[in-house]
């Protein structure tokens, strides 16, 4: 098996109710790579993945699988594979058969699909299942003959639909690994489509977050979580602290930001001016307590500081979560637990440094986090 | 038989109806349903006891005696037998038909989504909706004016078939509703031709029904009159042939006959309930 | 169009649609509109084509007879020992009804005491067989005369409202009849019903529920005519029900006292009851059985009635149930041919259907015959709509 890449140029897709439901869209997947594609509900991504799988045209542009342009070929000749949320295995037929399907589609004698099928759950896991019935088996070894049958037609692009959806947290953790280890041992490029961004963040290797049928980035993990390029994308991936405000300064990368806490600094992400509306978000585990560097105007320098009034602490074990009042504004921090004891006060002083600020314009923010 | 007593979940006396009043209601309505059932069944029991009189009218209050004479009798009646093959004969015609059309109707109208189809699904469950005088009459004049066939197996067949498919059609259509689509997305993602979709995946779902409405389209088949009497013109059927009878009095014979078609129903639905049941 | 093609491929989408087309066309529209067709066209018969008509029906009542008489002659010699003539089936060309059994009460197709030698019947039958065969002639004779005066100028079809117009008074009193006794069936068949749909939908005892649902499946599974004829053994002169009148003394059937409840009116229209009563029971019962049973429950505690539970509660949820049967069980009474034939023995007034059957097969007046089966399609259609608007279901909710 060998990965292909996937081109989308100018894809838009528009049902004929008058919804659109991805807006034009363009993105080019690598071959041999997990791409994830992360957003909420109705955000459009299982649109994204049924256009790639042939069971929608787009409207408008074009896609293209290891440089063969695709629209107007149906599901059973694109070199896809799609995993369904529901697993979708054949419930009248055996395992065996399941996994040979798309053998049997090919038109493969009987004796070689069954040697196959064989082959393949072997890679799974799964050897000695072959003449149970789907129903017989747990929702972990469902999940392994569902990678199974896909691959068994030797798909360039394995396309999957939160297909851990079904399952406990503990399996769930557990196929995840499972999961990158068969895309590293195939090679085959793994689209991934998921609201749950734990399982987008630990396995890809770039992630699309969307909004409203529109790409808002697409980046590496690290990228996507700790240098976000749009409201969304910093409100949707982890949680954020938002302050609303405007641009007073903007000197090189770092702009000052007049908000209702006093002078707030942060990282210019947007390439804001002067005079401009902007948002400013910290996360909750950046915010600490502002103790010793109090007296150090160097540290003092690069800090943000606000004093906040303490409503509830809520101890996790290793965390604790703090939730604050500073005006209007609700501040969640979360801190490890040193063994200190702290803080109880009402009022509470928070630091938080310039670099961890985050400074951009106003867009929609998530309000259901993944 | 008799209603179960409900007693109050919470133990409390309810102010509208009192527990004394309400078991008293419950007894009226369990008495109720006794006798509904005893008129249900008891004109069925009188007919299977007069078969083994040996009057020669059917009576049960005339007893002459234990006798099997118009059971033996029946293999001689030549119009019967005669009629219980044309019977069959129609029956099988009316499973060759209402079959591939119940099916083909129940699978557009589940895909379609325009709005043709409550139109289409209006015209196709219409016969189901219209007495069976009606569709044996139209038949009949149809086919006569269109090819020349006079009324006869074929037409009966065919009148059938057009109220009988209806029948098989809702069927599927409720089995298909039950169907997860997605099953097809999957088979048809893995590269199978539509064809194979239908062969592999579609048609294995629907065996069972398929099964079921071969024999409920038989045994609708077997048993209908009034829509095969229009439609018969000088031949006839097993029922047809009951039905004419009747008209010129009472034989212990059609007696016999019940208690077969009585004997064969309390079978085939005792074994479907001790089956379902075992399986539920 | 495009989802099926997307679904089952162009070929399995061709045969579908092709099958579906057949239906339709075949089975559904073009046999209705054929008879609408027919219902309006005006067939003016000369007085020569009526007269032959019923020449042609007289003839064919008079075959019938004799053919009857033969066979209960043989049936008579049957029963004789040794005798094994085979027994000769009646071969009318469509089976007549009511004439021999109205006019001849005590032609039944039963064995008669034979009271003759066997010699004698034989005699008998051989020139009763004659004057079949003559008949036979007859009829061929007077039929070919028929197609004659009825192919050329014998009739003119015009379009026209007179197959509906001339409708005699009596005929239409009887579509009125017919009409409001399928209604009174239909009232009556739910108030009986609804108790024992309730009941049953609301059993817990799982037992006592199968036990209860074989007791309905198995009288709606036998045949509907079986089920007519064992009221017959009730009704009959001799029947039970008098029997039972004479054992407790209110008559004497010994005195010629026996009711003959059978080819009344109130006959007809209790064993119609009976007939389809079990196709009310069924469509209620569904529809009460998906109503969450906590809601009665919750009514109760409430302090509702017992008629408010069942007015504001289970009726409401039950209304699509009760639209499907009193479709079916409308449907059923008035387009019913077997109830007032067998019980009604041709003696009591004539149901509808009787009429439009007598209009193809005696009178032979297929056009008038379309008209009446119209009016009849017409009747039904208007009682389903009015049905569906009164409880507000749509189509979808009604044929499941």
């Amino acid at each position: 098996m060998r990965g292909q890449d996937v081109f989308l140029d100018g894809i838009k897709m528009t049902y004929p109710n008058g919804f659109t439901a991805v807006h034009e869209t363009d993105l080019t997947i690598n071959a041999g790579e997990f791409f994830s594609i992360l957003g909420p509900s109705g955000c459009g991504k299982t649109t994204i993945l049924r256009m790639i799988s042939g069971f929608l045209d787009p409207t408008a542009g074009a896609i293209s699988i290891g440089g063969v342009r695709m629209n107007g070929i149906g599901p059973n000749n694109r070199p896809t594979a799609l995993i369904f949320q529901n697993l979708a295995l054949f419930p009248l037929m055996p395992v065996w058969e399941n996994v040979a399907f798309g053998l049997e589609a090919r038109g493969v004698p009987k004796a070689k699909r069954r040697k196959r099928a064989e082959e393949l759950l072997e890679l799974v896991a799964l050897y000695g299942q072959a003449d149970k019935m789907p129903t017989e088996l747990s929702g972990g070894q469902r999940q392994r003959v569902a990678v199974a049958r896909a691959l068994a037609v030797e798909p360039a692009v394995l396309l999957l639909d939160e297909p851990l959806s079904a399952l406990d947290l503990k399996l769930r953790q557990h196929m995840r690994a499972e999961l990158k280890e068969i895309q590293r041992k195939t090679s085959v490029t793994f689209i991934y489509i998921t609201h749950d961004q734990g399982e987008a963040l630990a396995m890809s290797d770039r992630v699309a977050v969307m909004n409203e049928g529109r790409i808002e980035q697409v980046a590496s993990a690290d990228d996507i979580y700790n240098r976000p390029q749009t409201a969304f994308t910093a409100t949707f991936v982890g949680e954020q602290n938002v302050f609303t405000g405007k641009v007073t300064s903007a000197v090189g990368n770092e702009v000052a930001v007049e908000t209702g806490q006093g002078t707030l600094y942060g990282v210019n992400r947007n390439d804001l001016a002067v005079g401009d509306e902007a948002l400013v978000m910290v996360r909750p585990e950046r915010i600490g307590l502002l103790n010793g560097e109090a007296g150090d105007p160097e540290k003092m320098a690069k800090l943000n500081t606000l004093s906040a009034r303490l409503q509830r602490r809520d101890l996790e074990g290793a965390l604790i979560n703090l939730y604050l009042t500073a005006g209007e504004n609700d501040i969640h921090v979360n801190m490890h637990n040193t063994g200190d004891d702290a803080p109880f006060s009402d009022e509470i002083k928070l630091a938080f440094r310039h670099r961890d600020t985050v400074i951009m314009r106003p867009g929609s923010i998530a309000r259901d986090r993944a | 038989m008799s209603v179960a007593t409900r007693t109050d979940p919470m133990g409390v006396e309810t102010g509208a109806q009192p527990r004394a009043d309400r078991d008293w209601a419950n007894a009226i309505l369990g008495g109720y349903v006794v006798v509904f059932f005893a008129v249900m069944f008891l004109p069925l029991l009188f007919m299977v006891a007069a078969a083994f009189n040996a009057s020669p009218t059917p009576s049960v209050t005339d007893w002459q005696g234990f006798t099997l004479r118009w059971f033996r009798e029946l293999p001689n009646d030549q119009r019967m037998i005669q009629g219980l093959w044309h019977s069959l004969l129609i029956a099988a015609g009316v499973i060759v038909i209402s079959i591939p059309f119940g099916l083909s109707g129940a699978f557009i109208l589940t895909r379609m989504r325009s709005r043709g189809s409550s139109l289409l699904y209006t015209v196709l469950v219409s016969p189901v909706l219209v007495p069976g005088i009606i569709l044996g009459v139209t038949t009949m004049i149809f086919w006569r004016d269109f090819f020349g066939v006079q009324a006869g197996l074929f037409t009966a067949m065919a009148a059938q078939s057009s109220f009988i498919a209806s029948y098989c059609m809702l069927m599927f259509m409720a089995r298909l509703q039950r169907q997860d689509r997605v099953l097809e997305e999957a088979a048809l993602d893995l590269g199978a031709s539509p064809f194979m979709v239908f062969r592999r995946i579609t048609l294995p779902f629907l065996m069972p029904t398929i099964l079921t409405a071969c024999v409920i389209a038989f045994l609708q088949s077997i048993e209908n009159y009034n829509t095969t009497f229009f439609a018969i013109g000088g031949s006839w059927t097993l029922v047809t042939e009951i039905g004419s009878r009747m008209r010129f009095g009472l034989s212990p014979m059609i007696n016999a006959i019940g208690v077969i078609f009585v004997a064969i129903t309390i079978i085939v639905a005792i074994t479907h309930t001790l089956v379902t049941r075992k399986r539920a | 169009m495009e989802a099926l093609v997307r679904s089952y491929g162009k070929g399995l989408t061709a045969v579908f649609a092709g099958l579906v087309a057949l239906w339709i066309i075949l089975m559904i529209v073009v046999p209705q509109v054929t008879m609408i067709d027919r219902a309006f066209t005006y067939q003016d018969r000369g007085g020569e084509t009526a007269m032959l008509a019923i020449e042609i029906d007289r003839a064919y009542t008079k075959r019938f007879q004799l053919e009857q008489q033969v066979q209960r002659a043989q049936n008579a010699a049957d029963a004789e020992p040794g005798a094994s003539a085979p027994s000769v089936s009646a071969p009318s060309a469509t089976p007549s009804i009511g004439a021999p059994a109205a006019t001849t009460p005590s032609a039944g197709g039963l064995p008669q005491p034979s009271a003759g030698g066997a010699a004698n019947q034989e005699i008998d039958v051989e020139a009763l067989e004659a004057e079949i065969a003559t008949l036979t002639a007859k009829i061929e004779e007077l039929e070919s005369q028929e197609d004659l005066s009825s192919g050329e100028a014998g009739m003119k079809a015009t379009y026209s409202l007179k197959n509906f117009t001339t409708m005699s008074g009596i005929h239409f009193q009887i579509f009125v009849m017919t009409l409001l006794y399928a209604f009174c069936v239909t009232i009556l068949s739910f108030l009986i019903c609804y108790p024992v749909a309730f009941v049953i939908a609301t059993t817990t005892n799982r037992n006592r529920l199968a036990l209860m649902m074989l007791g309905l499946v198995i009288p709606y599974a036998i045949n509907e005519l079986l089920r007519i004829f064992s009221w017959i053994m009730i009704l009959e002169k001799n029947g039970i029900l008098n029997t039972f009148l004479n054992f407790i003394g209110i008559i004497d059937i010994d005195a010629g006292e026996g009711i003959r409840f059978v080819a009344s009116n109130g006959a007809v229209f209790t064993v119609m009851v009976y007939a389809y009563v079990l196709f009310m029971v069924f469509p209620i019962y569904n529809t009460i059985d998906t109503l969450d049973k906590n809601q009665i429950e919750a009514a109760r505690d409430l302090g509702a009635s017992a008629w408010k539970i069942h007015t504001r509660v289970v009726i409401p949820h039950a209304k699509p149930g009760i639209a499907v049967g009193s479709i079916m069980t409308f449907m059923l009474s008035a387009g019913s041919i077997a109830v007032p034939e067998i019980v009604g023995r041709g003696l009591h007034p004539d149901w509808f259907s009787q009429l439009i059957y007598r209009r193809f097969f005696e009178a032979d007046s297929w056009n008038q015959g379309s008209a009446y089966s119209l009016a009849l399609l017409i009747a039904c259609i208007v009682f389903i709509f009015a049905t569906m608007a009164i409880f507000k279901v749509g189509i979808r909710d009604i044929a499941k």
